[in-house]
């Protein structure tokens, strides 16, 4: 199986290890990425706003990468996700919309024909690679660990765009928790917002949405939080010290991107899971699961 | 749902006037096919207590009155499935008149803080020739039945955070500001509490029983409006991420911060850069980006069409 | 015991009902320089019928260019069964266009044609393309947008949830009105120089019914309590809505406009289209009476399917996709909703009682017969006959809130504010809290039941003398022995919504009792009316308006020649 690799730019610069262990753990199941080297960003949450036909040409650029390589594209990230699925929706139903963009690609020679599916990490193990698959390459079953899932508001919503999961009751991570052994937190929070669009903008807002979450979890007495989205996983695990500043509360619970959650199950060491790199450091929990 | 073709629906129930607190009644009614839920409160009303008390008026997601919580989820009785052992509440965060009636004041005072009427001159002809691309993109926004569930699902507003207008407002404010007829420069009047603060976190799309993209048909539009005019917190450090994406094609947030040098910002995400530091998860290098110029290209074209 | 009066209202101009006609009959009446209040019964741009509105029509600029202002009133009248009032109807054509192209001004966006100039489209009985709508076809949720915004700019006050119960008379004037707040449970008196009645229709009678359940009829029984005279009471139009869930009886299944060109087609169970033995011309884009009186004979003739044999189907499949969703969104979405994919399904639908035609009779000033009260709206006895043209019910409500507005507005500069009879007062708050205070009796939904289930088995599309004559027998006993014993369970006074169904079943009886009497006189059929007794047109006398008001307690009818001043009936019309 080989796919086109779309990583994002988070990954590639605060969230590495999200890039990295993801990679390790596709390839782990037989899957060879191509890498989509000189994709621009998705857009985030500010190109679109403002230069809407910027958002998507850069995206089509994008797809349009994969389409020459005739493979499908795996992202790490949900906002990601969502802005090459909407960018390659609009095209794909909207001869008038891929007109306009063919014609704008037409500047550096290319083009996009709709051919390529985006696909979240998440979604491709859960239906392509399958549970039984993932199983079979698990030789450390978490156990005994208490898992709260955050998927992140890109994952989700809106459904028309993404629609592998029900936005108000999703399941995915769940099933992904307990595939790796683990015990998933229902926690009422999971389907909302982090904030981190708006952390340079506002930081406050940004953590008060991202403390609350954390309030729960800890409330809920998860060890740890996982989560598809490495934006995600920048402010809960990088600013969780301001959240709890902002709430007046103290949180130490650490955080992992889905595949480092995975990777962990897969018997991945300390170092390749790459966890000195996280703020709020898992070690203790390490420690309580007896791993070195 | 039992073989007899009943089924359970649990109620909040609530006289303020009488109730020291709000309780929860289950009644048992008929299951009819395809029935909604308002079906269900109108069969209540019949059966067990024609004292119940809900909003409903044109039955077809016009009048947007029926807005109320289905098993957690916003939605508008009128439409919404019923389905067994549902459990029906009024709208959050609201204060309960009665039942499933709440008091939709401080939402209508957020609307009405935006000035929603339209300010324009009579028009030289009546009626005016204009032509329907200049209206596109009010289209979906027309459709909009003020309904308040996209209000209700707003995480910004639930944290009561001062000054964000909210979804339902920014449409209709939307509706003006967009409108080529407006006189006014509604987006550059208004402070930038008012829209910026919002997430993308699309609860308003996904709850929308009308299907309006609130954030990219409305919120979207109006911050980039404001973005003309104005350079508010936001502006500077969108412009400086969409420059960032020209030249390097993938965005490093500390370079993108350091540029963006707002102090206020930079001050207060001072620990959180110390803290990265500490884990080497600043770096300021950039890798050589295969085909940047292809990037630069699609800048210059998309500057070309107007 | 309750506290008399706690607050008493004073306005120069008084609107009841917060819809189409009563908000713009407030914004002429304010930019006319006096001050206005609206009381209504839900919430401000919500409770109005006008909401699902479809479109608006009349000769603009937007129209063929041998299209007139003749052409219009011709096929108005002829559409109304020659029954219209044809100097109050030209007025409506003359002034229509006006009132339709204001809204711009508000903020409304007609549909444009590419090159910019308004987009018409033919409507169903019109000779011409003249119906101008909005995106979608919500051209009424459109206009009461525009409506609220402007009133919302003026700031004119608007009593939400509140009920009018009653008129207060001066004198043989108007002085103004008694509400119930029914949040509150207050009864407080307003004091008015004017008085408009916008009150919409009263189809709530009928089991089921398209306007919203808040047209119970109210401003007519007022109206006709206070003496004033009421016309054209006997006329309701039956049009074709789903079958299924309850909620949804009300959704229209519109054969008023083509779709892409084309029209929905209906058919009976054996799959026949059967407008071809009705209307082979026309087909499905009959006027309305036409294709009421075919769905209902299909269905009495044994050919309906369903369970009980009572509905028959609309065929979409042949229409463009994306044309039916836009134009007929809410109908495409609640097939999905239920499973059916109109490319393949039948959409199943009965009759359903549309608008009621009935109400108070008005002069061009839009005065009743009583000085002081003024009516607009559904709540006028229509002008326009007996069947409904597309475009006339928006139509109507505007060019008539119009006059409304600014005729109440110059009576209100003109006279000082009256103090209505305490007596009255008393009295009507006694009548209002009395039911509160009652012992468990009958609930009001259990009487409502009651009047519709008679008003549908009896005063349905055709009518008879017999069944006509059951009917009033019902109704007068509902009134004699149900009515003084209905109560509400509940006592609270905090939105006793009971307690506002209380007050609506007693008028929706009076205006019933109304409609039989004057159905009973009217011995033919026309258009929309139809009677099985007297299946012909009456063409001895012509066409007559039946009148009707209060005279003591009795009810006194009495037939007018219409006025055939600019549109005569062709051949056996």
């Amino acid at each position: 199986m080989k796919r086109a690799y779309y990583p994002g730019c988070s990954p590639k610069s605060t969230t590495r290890e999200a890039d990295y262990v993801s990679r390790k753990v596709i390839t782990r199941f037989g899957v060879e990425l191509v890498e989509l080297e000189g994709a621009a960003c998705c857009g985030a949450g500010e190109i679109r706003s403002t230069h809407p036909d910027i958002f998507s040409s850069l995206n089509a650029r994008t797809l349009a990468m994969a389409e020459k390589l005739g493979l499908d594209v795996i992202t790490i990230c949900a906002t990601c996700q969502l802005n090459l699925a909407e960018v390659n929706k609009r095209i794909k139903e909207d001869q008038k919309v891929s007109d306009h963009v063919n014609q704008i690609l037409s500047e550096c020679d290319m083009k996009y024909g709709g051919g390529v599916e985006v696909k979240h990490l998440l979604w491709f193990l859960l239906d392509e690679i399958g549970p039984a698959k993932i199983v079979s390459e698990i030789s450390r079953p978490l156990s005994s660990l208490r898992v709260a899932p955050f998927y992140g508001c890109h994952m989700l919503r809106p459904v028309e765009l993404l629609g592998f999961d029900d936005p108000d009751s999703p399941t995915s991570l769940k099933r992904f928790i307990e595939i790796c052994g683990a015990e998933a937190v229902d926690c009422d929070g999971k389907t909302k917002c982090c904030g981190f669009h708006n952390v340079a903008s506002n930081s406050k807002l940004a953590c008060q949405l991202t403390g609350s979450y954390l309030e729960e979890a800890t409330a809920m007495q998860a060890d740890c939080i996982v989560t598809p989205c490495p934006l995600c996983f920048t402010m809960f695990d990088g600013y969780q010290k301001e959240s709890g500043k902002l709430l007046g509360k103290t949180f130490h619970i650490p955080v992992f991107h889905i595949a480092q959650l995975l990777g962990m199950a897969m018997g991945m060491t300390w170092r390749d899971l790459m966890l000195e790199r996280h703020i709020i450091s898992p070690k203790g929990l390490f420690e309580k699961l007896g791993w070195v | 749902m039992n073989d007899m073709g009943f089924m359970r629906v649990k109620v909040f129930r609530f006289d303020p006037t009488k109730d020291q607190n709000p309780y929860y009644e289950t009644y048992e009614i008929p299951y009819e096919k395809d029935m909604r839920v308002l079906d269900a409160l109108v069969s209540i009303r019949e059966i067990h207590d024609c004292n119940l008390a809900f909003r409903h008026s044109c039955r077809r997601r016009r009048c947007g009155m029926c807005g109320m919580l289905v098993n957690g989820k916003a939605v508008l009785a009128c439409h919404e499935a019923a389905f067994s052992d549902m459990v029906v509440e009024p709208l959050p965060k609201l204060p309960v008149i009665r039942d499933l009636i709440v008091d939709t004041k401080s939402y209508e005072q957020k609307i009405n803080e935006l000035r929603p009427y339209l300010e324009r001159k009579k028009a030289e002809t009546e009626p005016e020739l204009i032509k329907p691309y200049d209206m596109l993109p009010l289209r979906q926004l027309q459709t909009c039945i003020e309904c308040y569930l996209c209000m209700s699902v707003c995480p910004v507003l639930e944290l009561g955070w001062p000054g964000f207008a909210g979804p339902s407002a920014l449409v209709q404010m939307a509706r003006r500001a967009l409108d080529p007829r407006d006189l006014l420069e509604r987006t550059a009047e208004r402070t930038d509490n008012n829209f910026v603060d919002c997430v993308s976190c699309y609860s308003c799309v996904n709850v929308c029983p009308v299907k309006i993209n609130v954030l990219e048909d409305a919120v979207e539009p109006l911050k980039a409006q404001r973005q003309k005019k104005v350079i508010g917190r936001w502006a500077r450090f969108n412009s400086v991420f969409v420059e960032l994406v020209r030249d390097r094609a993938l965005v490093n947030p500390t370079v993108w911060m350091l540029k963006a040098f707002s102090i206020p910002v930079l001050f207060n995400n001072i620990f959180v850069g110390v803290r990265f530091l500490m884990k080497g998860k600043i770096s300021l290098k950039s890798k050589n980006v295969p085909n940047i110029e292809d990037i630069k290209k699609i800048y210059k074209a998309t500057e070309v069409k107007k | 015991m309750h506290r008399m009066f706690e607050d008493v209202m004073e306005t120069d101009v008084l609107v009841i009902g917060g819809g189409l006609a009563g908000l713009r009959a407030a914004i002429e009446a304010h930019d006319g320089g006096v001050k206005v209040l609206v009381a209504m019964k839900g919430k401000l741009g919500k409770a109005t019928a006008a909401v699902c509105a479809y479109h608006g029509a009349a000769v603009g600029p937007w129209c063929d260019a041998d299209d007139t202002k003749e052409l219009h009133l011709k096929d108005v009248i002829k559409c109304g069964g020659y029954l219209a009032d044809q100097e109050l109807c030209k007025i409506m054509i003359d002034e229509l266009p006006e009132r339709l192209i204001e809204f711009e001004r508000y903020g409304l966006f007609w549909e444009r044609n590419d090159d910019g100039t308004i987009a018409p489209y033919l409507g169903s009985g019109h000779s011409k393309p003249r119906t101008i709508s909005t995106w979608r076809r919500q051209a009424g949720l459109s206009m009461i947008y525009a409506l609220k915004s402007e009133i919302l700019r003026r700031r004119i006050p608007v009593l939400e949830d509140t009920m009018v119960t009653n008129l207060l008379i001066k004198d043989g004037e108007i002085a103004g009105a008694v509400g119930l707040d029914i949040v509150s449970g207050k009864v407080f008196p307003i004091n008015s120089k004017s008085t408009i009645i916008a009150t919409g229709s009263h189809s709530v009678m009928f089991p089921d019914y398209t306007p919203p359940p808040e047209c119970t009829g109210d401003g007519p029984a007022m109206a006709y309590e206070a003496g004033a005279d009421m016309m054209n009471m006997e006329n309701v139009v039956y049009i074709a809505t789903i079958d299924h869930p309850g909620t949804w009886r009300g959704i229209i299944v519109p054969t008023l406009f083509k779709i892409g060109g084309d029209v929905l087609h209906l058919l009976n169970k054996e799959g026949e289209r059967f407008l071809e033995r009705y209307d082979p011309e026309n087909l499905e884009m009959a006027t309305k009476d036409v294709v009421a009186r075919s769905t209902y004979t299909e269905i009495i003739e044994g050919r309906g399917g369903g369970e009980e044999g009572d509905t028959l189907y609309a065929d979409l499949a042949h229409l463009d996709y994306e044309e039916a969703n836009n134009k007929l969104g809410d109908l495409v979405t609640c097939m999905e909703e239920m499973g059916l994919d109109i490319r393949k399904d039948y959409i199943s639908f009965r009759p359903a009682a549309h608008e009621t035609l009935g109400g108070v009779r008005i002069n061009a000033r839009c005065e009743s017969t009583i000085p002081g009260l003024y009516a607009a709206g559904s709540a006028i006895g229509a002008i326009y006959g007996n069947d409904g043209i597309p475009g006339r019910g928006t139509g109507h409500a505007i060019v008539f809130a119009q006059r409304a507005g600014k005729y109440a507005c110059e009576r209100a500069r003109q006279i000082s504010m009256p103090q209505p009879d305490q007596e009255l007062l008393d009295a009507e708050f006694l009548r209002v809290v009395n039911i509160l205070d009652r012992e468990r009796g009958l609930s009001p939904g259990e009487v409502l039941k009651k009047l519709q289930e008679t008003m549908r088995k009896n005063f349905w599309v055709v009518k008879n003398d017999e069944g006509l004559k059951e009917a009033l027998a019902n109704i007068i006993r509902i009134q004699q022995e149900d009515l003084p014993i209905v109560s509400t369970s509940s006592k609270s006074k905090r939105y006793n919504i009971e307690w506002q169904h209380a007050l609506e079943v007693i008028n929706l009886a009076k205006v019933a009792e109304m409609m039989i009497k004057s159905a009973m006189m009217r011995k033919e059929t026309r258009a929309m009316f139809m009677r099985d007794d007297y299946p012909q047109k009456d063409n001895v006398n012509g066409p007559q308006h039946i009148v009707l008001r209060r005279n003591k307690n009795e009810m006194h009818l009495e037939t007018i020649p219409v006025k055939l001043t600019y549109v005569q009936p062709e051949g056996d019309e």
